[in-house]
This record gives C-alpha cells, sequence and structure tokens, in this order.
C-alpha cells in the first residue's frame, strides 16, 4: 500500500478498529498494525482522532488514565457501513475486471 | 519523542497533548515516527478547527480573536463619531430624515455593542479572577488588570493632548498631529485591553456557562458594530448630499472606512461561527 492510499483510507482503519470495541491510541495502532499491516505514526493518527470526534464519528470516554479510550458512535458505525460498502463495489468490480481480462 | 507534543498549538495540548504524550511514551522511539507527529503539529497549526475537538479550547480562541477585532472595529467606530460630532451635523440630522435614520442606527447599534461586551464579558472576567485567584495565577491576573493599566496610560496621554494641543477658533485647524498621536494612543489602549483578557483567557478554563455568555455576547457585539458601519456607510453618502464639505462625506473617506472594518469584522466572523458551533455543542454535552 502507498502513502496516498494509507492516508485516505486512514480514518476508515480507525473506524474499524473501534468497532471491534473501545481502545486508547496505542491499541488503536497495534490493531491496525496487526490486522492490515499499515503502521499509523502518532500525528497522523490524533489529526484522524479529532476530525472523527468533531465529525460526530467517534467519542472519548471518561478516563482517569492519560490513555483515553475512543469508541464508536451510531453515526460513526453508519459512515463506516457505507464506506465499507464503497470499497467493497470498487474491490468487485476491480477483481472482476481482471479475471475477465485473465490477469487474476 | 516525549517533548514533541510541545509542538502543537496550545489549545491543542490541552485537549490531547496527554494522550499523545502517553502514546510517545508506548511508541519505539524513530526518525519517521518524529516526522510524523512534526508534520501533525504544521497541520493542527496549519488548519486548528480540522485538528481539534474540544468546545472549551475552541470558545476561548474564538473570544481571544474577538476581543482582537471588537477593538479594532470600535476604533473605528470612535474615529467616525469624532468626525461627526460637531453642531453642524445635529442640524443636518434634524433637517434630512435620511441622515437622522442613518446616524440613529450608527448611535443606537454602536452603543448596543458596548453594552453587549460590557455585560457579556462580566461574568467570564468575574470567573477568571475567582478562579485566579483560587490558583494563586498571577500571570493570569496581571493579565486581567491590563485593561485598567491600558485605559489609565490613555487618560494620561488625552491629558497631556489637551493641555498642549494648540487652541483655535476654527475646529480641528492646527491639530491634525496631535489627533494622530491621540488615535495611535487609543489603538495601542485598545489592544492592551484585548490582549491581556485574551492572553488570560487562553491560559485558564474556567466553567462553560460565563464561556458560551461571552461568546455569544461577543457575537452580538460584532452584528451590532456591523451594522454600526452599515449606518455610518449610509450616513455619509446622505453627507454627500446634504453636507458636502464635511470629510466623513467624501468617498475618499467612506470607503477606506468600509473596506477597513470589513477587514476585522470577517475574521471575527469566522472564528465566532466556529465558536458558537463550540458552544452550541458544550450545551448538548452539557
Amino acid at each position: 500500500m502507498d502513502e496516498n492510499s494509507r492516508r485516505a483510507d486512514a480514518p476508515v482503519l480507525v473506524l474499524a478498529s473501534l468497532a471491534a470495541g473501545a481502545k486508547h491510541g496505542y491499541a488503536i495502532t497495534q490493531d491496525i498494525a496487526e490486522q492490515v499491516g499499515v503502521t499509523l505514526g502518532p500525528g497522523t493518527l490524533y489529526g484522524i482522532i479529532a476530525r472523527l470526534e468533531e465529525r460526530g464519528l467517534i467519542r472519548a470516554l471518561p478516563s482517569d488514565d492519560r490513555r483515553r479510550p475512543y469508541e464508536l458512535t451510531a453515526a460513526g458505525a453508519d459512515a463506516l457501513a457505507e464506506r465499507s460498502r464503497q470499497l467493497r463495489k470498487v474491490a468487485d468490480l476491480g477483481l472482476k475486471r481482471l479475471r475477465t481480462a485473465g490477469t487474476a | 519523542m516525549r517533548g514533541l507534543a510541545r509542538l502543537y498549538p496550545p489549545s491543542w495540548r490541552e485537549r490531547y497533548g496527554a494522550e499523545l504524550d502517553a502514546l510517545l511514551d508506548d511508541t519505539p522511539p524513530s526518525t519517521r515516527q518524529t516526522l510524523d507527529v512534526i508534520a501533525g503539529a504544521a497541520r493542527a497549526w496549519l488548519h486548528p478547527a480540522r485538528q481539534l475537538h474540544s468546545p472549551g479550547a475552541r470558545m476561548r480562541t474564538t473570544i481571544g480573536v474577538a476581543l482582537y477585532a471588537w477593538v479594532t472595529l470600535a476604533a473605528g467606530v470612535a474615529v467616525f463619531v469624532q468626525f461627526t460630532e460637531d453642531p453642524g451635523f445635529g442640524a443636518v440630522d434634524a433637517a434630512h430624515a435620511g441622515a437622522g435614520a442613518a446616524h440613529g442606527v450608527f448611535r443606537v447599534a454602536a452603543a448596543a455593542s458596548l453594552g453587549l461586551v460590557t455585560l457579556g464579558l462580566l461574568p467570564l472576567a468575574g470567573s477568571l479572577l475567582l478562579t485566579a485567584r483560587r490558583q494563586h495565577r498571577s500571570d493570569v491576573l496581571r493579565r486581567l488588570l491590563s485593561p485598567v493599566v491600558a485605559i489609565a496610560a490613555f487618560g494620561l496621554v488625552l491629558v497631556l493632548v489637551v493641555t498642549l494641543a494648540p487652541r483655535s477658533r476654527v475646529p480641528g485647524e492646527g491639530i491634525g498631529n496631535w489627533f494622530l498621536l491621540l488615535l495611535a494612543a487609543g489603538l495601542v489602549a485598545g489592544f492592551g485591553c484585548a490582549h491581556g483578557p485574551a492572553v488570560a483567557v487562553r491560559r485558564l478554563a474556567v466553567g462553560a456557562a460565563p464561556t458560551r455568555v461571552a461568546v455569544v455576547a461577543l457575537a452580538g457585539a460584532i452584528v451590532a458594530l456591523a451594522v454600526a458601519t452599515v449606518g455610518a456607510a449610509l450616513y455619509s453618502a446622505e453627507l454627500h448630499t446634504w453636507m458636502p464639505g464635511a470629510g466623513v462625506s467624501r468617498p475618499a473617506f467612506a470607503v477606506p472606512f468600509v473596506a477597513l472594518m470589513a477587514l476585522p469584522a470577517a475574521i471575527a466572523a469566522i472564528s465566532l461561527s466556529r465558536g458558537l458551533r463550540a458552544a452550541r455543542s458544550a450545551t448538548l454535552e452539557g
């Protein structure tokens, strides 16, 4: 995955990670690295968290620890489902065309 | 790695700084991670609205920006008042309904703006003073007292100008440089009045209610000064017909005046739209 693709998909990766349950920043980066092999830098991750929080797609949970967990909101779940359907269509089309061309 | 969080804007650090520090503590240091944090900090400085979700910090930033804008606009209004205080203007207002109405709109809107700022900022000022005293924050107390110093200094300059400026039977004759000195002193004093409280409100978080009241009051005060500017422009156009000799009736005064007033009003409008959204968000969160 090149840098541009990684940057474009990073918010979806964060939403997908939180779909499995509330996590703090380090747990999100570890989960994404383990599941899809993409390592989000701390600056990139917190830029995404701020934008997703501002749009109401995730919310911070109360915590006494510095490691504050975040969870997906209902709007975030809807946005993730919609984006996942779009990505599936793109993936299906790409694979179908490649099969037709006989290269996959 | 940990000190890298200091590269972010203060309001961003207040909201996410501890979390980022924790993440940096957990992350093995590397050049790539360091560059990623530096790039993130640059984005936070360049696009603060997209990189920060903290209603409290957003509202406090808006209060600071709106205070500077209000002082700039108020200085413009004060200059217009200075140029239209001659008794001859009163005669024109009385004789021509259009001129009287435009001048009335200007006066009422300017007075309303001053009232809104004074009343709207009182709860926040009181809250800041009490919190600063309780927490022994002498730096914040000094900032909050800066308007008193600025106004006293301006009063001193005013007394000196009134004492030293030459007297003349013709209003305004021979006092051009003294007027400019007074105008410059007024601007410096105005920014002194805005700067201290703007820094204090950024440094010390107080309750959400007085912060929200201040944002809403400043929004109203800026709108009122925008209305006053429109009133001034209309009055200037009326004077162009009924009192063409007056300086404020000339397009060479009116056009730059409106243009210079529009700039701080636009900056304040952008910041206030974000601040009001944050105030609404803070209300919904309770």
